[in-house]
């Protein structure tokens, strides 16, 4: 026997605070209405019930059973995690403020820190070429709507 | 024979139509750009339509519907290029080639897996040309018997049978397909009107987008997960010609998934509610239940990616039923299809086909053209694309990360779009890590809103018994087969051994 | 890449045929033009023909950009934000500057945010029964309403064919006909003719064009029109004024605007602009062939034309006591 599994009980106590939030939020907030004319609140009550249900048994059944799922997930990694998210978050913030193509540098040099043995001069080349061809697939053949640049002032 | 006399006269009319040298290249200027586009994650048919839109107010009718149909099959095939290639789906519905497409590629074989969902995509969409060419008429009157309770049962089979097909543990495929759900319910009610979970951002009541949920779950995800494992350990490809060809063997796997697919998809496709994936995961979860080692699937299958490849170009043409008997569009490219039309004085319904047949027949023998011209494009493209790979992970991975965030604020114009991706991308990878499957949350945000929408509307009607469902005929089968399979399902799982030898 | 030099060509073209240029600065670039629903749709087309003519006429071309969302919401906030240069315009229906205003919080207010260019035309509903139901004419309708629940489809809470559907009721009302409508709302036009045809849902109001093809083939039954006077497209369907209910009137338009500031001499040229390209031959083919009508005003008369529907529809949705936000 080994122990039960924390990651299943970590799935279930998820599943459980997502259900039960929907269930109250939508109870707290939208009508109800009755089953032949529903309300807006309706569905996600009774799906929030059902995920909170299922969410427990997800959580309770390691302990019952020795049985365990078959998939290993990839061991965690912070890094490659906060850099790729921050490079999104990058983008979402400049593009439209400083344009595409300095955004274009930007973001590659933060993802390119999502992997160990950050290389300079290589990034730097990869930021360029990258920042031509994004201009060009983009903003001269698919006629996007973003600024290439835009200059302070 | 009679019919099939008929028929034949109708294609040869159908085909004198269509195969005119403008129209061809209308055809191919369309498959192309749709191609090229289609293969960005994110970007699909509707920018490679705004480009396209204003010459189509330019050239004659045939022609335009025959390049705005390229457009159509062009980046619905090329959305797949990138699941096999890089583990990111142009498009949502490409979803579904991630999961045996890309094992391929890293098993060395991606340029096999491009090559069978060229050819099984060309299959799908020759037998549903000739079932939509043979049936039409009938199909419409088909989709008609499906109403609001039909559609609910339907997609609630579609919705169990792809949240219990991955690997993992039935019970969370279902629990996290029911949080796709919920994900779905935010915007705008349809029955009431008023938002429901947006806590006041107008961006909200439009719901989360699916290109950016799903480029989030996969794309995102996938890049964390693979610049984690450091130096990729990806196969050695090979980049001739030849080898990108399919062995003897993953062509006698082949076969019997492309059949079924293609006749799944082409009933589907008639049913103007389903649009969306459910008859392409439908597709792929029949394959893997009927297979004699459904443990390959998901590490590789080469069935995996010709079923639902099959079933996905089988149902195009069968969509465009309802789009011109009725007149009601499935999608942005079916409603410019239709508009196509409307400019042209021709107005839609169940006369077309009478009134127009140089029209119709010629546009559903473009459809097959356009898949020839596809063919024909892609096989020599194969050995280009995955020459994608030879490009060093760490060089490629911030192209994607660009492509990706241009692909989200594309949808709307709008960075809102942008950071919905980075909560989707970190929502995928806590899920990765907790080992809930990212396709049934996918399907369940896809369809939920129509199980929801129709459920609801079914209830009104049925003035809220729900013991109907099981009077109507349709919809008491439809609910019977989803209950055997969760029986079946479970009782499955109960037999699995509880920790299987792993390499 | 080709398609562009087809563009390009074609946009060349266009200014060449169109001749000289009237003397003026504006405009001296291309002018977006926001389409606040999905491209194909009977305003999109309208909009589409409009805009062709209007390109020619300025000499400079205008590009359409499809901007649906939250019930033509998002395109029209978009429009507002705009720099009132004359150069982004924005084509708002009905729902958008008359029904929403009244049923939501908007970002936007139709008459302080926006100066009216035109307005272009639009469509009544037409009232459809499924055939199976055996009703004929509105007469048998009445009776068959009084005595059954019938499920009454829409395109959507808040739409058109939904208002139009409470104004039946009310009228109705007034007469002393007590009706038992079961409102069943979907998600657009689309399905809810769909399954008004298949006889899912019995009874559905709906703009003719989507109804059209329907109707001749006998998957419909039309009843009656919600215009002052009979579709040309379907002569022998009777307005609601001959049926004895007058008050049952009720249309849906599409125009043109801008952002709130767009000098007045702009607004003259594109509002000018606009009333020829609607006086054409073509665009008024491209209306009745899909049973829209053209009615057209200038700036001015637009501006007022606001104003009053959103007081019509204001009072419409106060007497159906409808949900607001």
């Amino acid at each position: 026997m080994k122990s039960p599994d924390m990651r299943d009980i970590a799935s279930g106590v998820t599943l459980i605070a997502i259900g039960l939030f929907a269930a109250i939020y939508a109870y707290a907030n939208y009508r109800m209405g009755t089953v032949t004319r529903m309300g807006p609140g309706f569905v996600p009550f009774w799906l929030g019930c059902i995920v909170a249900g299922l969410g427990t048994l997800i959580a309770v059944l390691p302990f019952l059973s020795a049985r365990r799922d078959t998939i290993e997930p990839p061991p965690f990694h912070p890094r490659p995690l906060i850099a790729i998210l921050v490079a999104v978050l990058l983008f979402a913030g400049l593009v439209t403020r400083i344009g595409l193509v300095p955004t274009t540098l930007i973001v590659t040099f933060v993802s390119a820190l999502a992997e160990r043995g950050f290389d300079l001069k290589r990034t730097a080349m990869l930021a360029v070429t990258l920042a031509a061809l994004i201009w060009v697939i983009f903003l001269l053949l698919l006629d996007m709507r973003l600024p290439a640049i835009v200059l302070p002032g | 024979m009679d019919i099939f006399t008929t028929l034949y006269g109708n294609l040869a009319l159908g085909f004198g139509e269509a195969l005119t040298l403008s129209n061809m290249w209308y055809c191919l200027l369309g498959v192309f750009l749709g191609c090229m586009v289609g293969v960005l994650p994110g970007l699909g048919s509707l920018i490679a339509i705004s480009l396209l839109l204003p010459i189509t107010f330019h050239i004659p009718t045939s022609g335009a519907l025959m390049m705005l149909a390229g457009v159509y099959f062009g980046s619905d095939y090329g959305g797949g290029t990138s699941s096999i290639l890089l583990g990111v789906p142009g498009h949502a519905a490409a979803a579904v080639d991630v999961l045996d497409g890309y094992p391929m590629t890293q098993q060395g074989r991606g340029g096999i897996a491009l090559f069978m969902k060229c050819v099984a995509s060309f299959f799908g969409a020759t037998v549903g040309i000739l079932l939509l060419a043979l049936l039409a008429p009938a199909l419409a009157s088909v989709a008609l018997k499906f109403g609001p309770g039909e559609y609910a049962a339907l997609l609630l089979l579609g919705l169990i049978a792809s949240a219990t097909v991955g690997q993992g543990s039935p019970l969370k495929g279902i629990a996290v397909m029911l949080v796709g759900i919920l994900i779905g319910t935010i915007g705008l009610d349809i029955s009431s009107g008023l938002p429901r979970f947006t806590f006041g951002i107008s961006e909200l009541e439009d719901g989360v987008n699916l290109a950016v949920l799903a480029l989030g779950l996969f794309a995102i995800t996938e890049l964390v997960k693979s610049c984690g494992q450091g130096r990729k350990k990806v196969a050695e490809q090979k980049f001739g010609l030849r080898d990108q060809l399919p062995t003897r063997e993953d062509w006698r796997r082949s076969v019997g998934p492309m059949l079924r697919g293609s006749g799944l998809g082409a009933t589907f496709g008639a049913l103007p509610g389903t649009s969306g994936g459910l008859a392409t995961f439908l597709a792929y979860s029949i394959e893997k239940r009927i297979s004699r080692n459904p443990e390959r699937f998901g590490k590789g299958a080469i069935e995996g990616i010709a079923a639902p490849e099959a079933c996905n170009n089988a149902g195009i043409g069968g969509a465009f039923i309802p789009t011109l008997t009725l007149g009601i569009p499935g999608d942005p490219i079916m409603a410019l299809l239709l508009g196509a039309m409307m400019m042209q004085g021709i107005v839609p319904g169940p006369q077309v086909v009478t009134e127009y047949p140089d029209l119709f027949w010629g546009l559903i023998a473009s459809f097959w053209i356009g898949n020839v011209l596809l063919v024909i494009l892609n096989i020599p493209l194969i050995g280009l694309w995955v020459r994608i790979l030879a490009i060093p992970y760490s060089l490629l991975f911030p192209a994607i990360v660009m492509f990706t965030c241009i692909g989200a604020y594309s949808v709307h114009n709008n960075v809102f779009d942008v950071l919905v991706l980075s909560i989707c991308g970190l929502i995928g990878y806590l899920m990765l890590q907790l080992r809930f499957e990212a396709i049934p949350l996918l399907l369940g945000f896809i369809l939920g809103p129509s199980l929801e929408e129709n459920f609801t509307r079914s209830m009104t009607i049925y003035r809220g018994d729900f013991t109907t469902y099981f009077e109507r005929p349709i919809t008491a089968s439809i609910l019977l087969v989803t209950l055997a399979l969760v029986v079946w399902t479970f009782w499955m799982a109960s037999r699995k051994p509880s920790r299987p030898q792993e390499a | 890449m080709t398609n562009r030099k087809v563009v390009t060509a074609s946009i060349a073209a266009a200014i060449t045929i169109a001749g000289a240029v009237q003397a003026q600065d504006y405009p001296t670039q291309s002018i977006d033009v926001i389409v606040p629903t999905s491209a194909g749709g009977l305003t999109d087309l309208l909009v589409r023909t409009a805009a062709q003519h209007m390109s020619e006429e300025l000499g400079q071309p205008l590009v359409i950009e499809n901007r649906p969302g939250a019930g033509t919401v998002v395109g029209i906030t978009a429009a507002m934000k705009a720099d009132p240069n004359g150069y982004t315009l924005v084509t708002p229906p009905a729902s958008g500057f008359s029904i929403n205003p009244n049923l939501r919080d908007l970002e936007y207010d139709p008459v302080a945010d926006f100066e009216g260019i035109c307005l272009m035309g639009g469509a009544p509903s037409i009232l459809v029964v499924n055939p199976e139901l055996g009703i004929t004419n509105f007469e048998e309708f009445l009776a068959k309403a009084t005595a059954d629940e019938l499920l009454f489809a829409s395109a959507g809470p808040g739409t058109p064919s939904h208002l139009v559907q409470e104004l039946l009721k009310i009228e109705l009302d007034k007469g002393g006909v007590e009706t038992d409508f079961v409102h069943v709302p979907y998600k657009g036009t689309a399905q809810a003719v769909t399954d008004a045809i298949g006889g899912h849902a019995q009874v559905l109001f709906e703009s003719p064009g989507p109804l059209i093809g329907g109707i001749k083939a006998g998957q419909l039954v039309p009843l009656g029109v919600s215009s002052p006077k009979r579709l040309a497209a379907l002569p022998d369907v009777p307005t609601f004024a001959e049926l004895g209910y007058p008050g049952v009137e009720l249309i849906g338009w599409v125009g043109m605007a801008a952002p709130k500031g767009t000098p007045k001499e702009i607004i003259d040229t594109l509002g000018a602009a606009c009333l020829n390209a609607t006086s054409t031959p073509e665009y008024a083919k491209m209306a009745e062939d899909n049973g829209l009508q053209v009615f057209t005003a200038g700036p001015a008369e637009f501006d007022t034309w606001i104003a009053d529907q959103i007081q019509h529809y204001g009072a419409l949705v106060e007497a159906a006591g409808l949900e607001k936000e």
